[in-house]
């Protein structure tokens, strides 16, 4: 993730009321990469060179492939925007993914 | 009109579910949208998380070319 995106998120959630309502959605295909961005809005940048090093937000990061998240879209909308990415990436693999991601994200 | 002729079903379920303790529910959330260029664009996921009932406070697309 670089730095200005860093930097605005960072704004975005120093600035809420609660960080409660707040949550990330991510649409990576490469889930190596999802789950470094996962990380980098969770426990803080990763490589410790953008705005977000040392600062861990801990917000909820969920990926638009995965399967929880779709039941809440209505189907007509997420075949139009998703629906090709969905044949190519394994949902359920994301689903597992991104599970152990919150998991970790609990655990600090 | 983005989010119009939402279905009773996605917008409103009261329903949560958990990632082991974190639970979500579209509706009333901000959204921070990470898409990506060669997966899901930014607007893309956009689209859906509106049509979910939330709302999108920042969006962006990465690229790694």
């Amino acid at each position: 993730m670089d730095a200005e995106a860093q930097e605005n998120i960072k704004r975005i959630a120093e600035n809420q009321d609660g960080k409660d309502n707040l949550i990330v959605v991510l649409g990576a295909s490469d889930l190596e990469g999802a789950q470094i961005s996962a990380e980098t809005v969770t426990l803080g940048d990763p490589s410790f060179a953008g705005p977000l090093a040392g600062v861990p937000l801990g917000l909820p990061v969920y990926h638009i492939l995965e399967p929880e998240i779709r039941q809440y879209i209505p189907g007509e909308v997420y075949s139009e925007n998703v629906g090709v990415m969905a044949m190519v990436i394994d949902p359920a693999e994301v689903g597992e993914r991104f599970k152990k991601i919150r998991e970790k994200a609990e655990q600090g | 009109m983005k989010g119009k002729n939402i279905p009773q079903s996605a917008a409103c379920n009261p329903k949560l579910f958990s990632g082991r303790g974190v639970k979500i529910v579209f509706k009333g959330k901000k959204v921070i949208v990470i898409g990506e260029r060669d997966g899901v664009p930014g607007p893309a996921i956009a689209n859906c998380v509106t049509a979910a009932g939330a709302e999108v406070v920042y969006t962006t697309t990465e690229c790694f070319v």
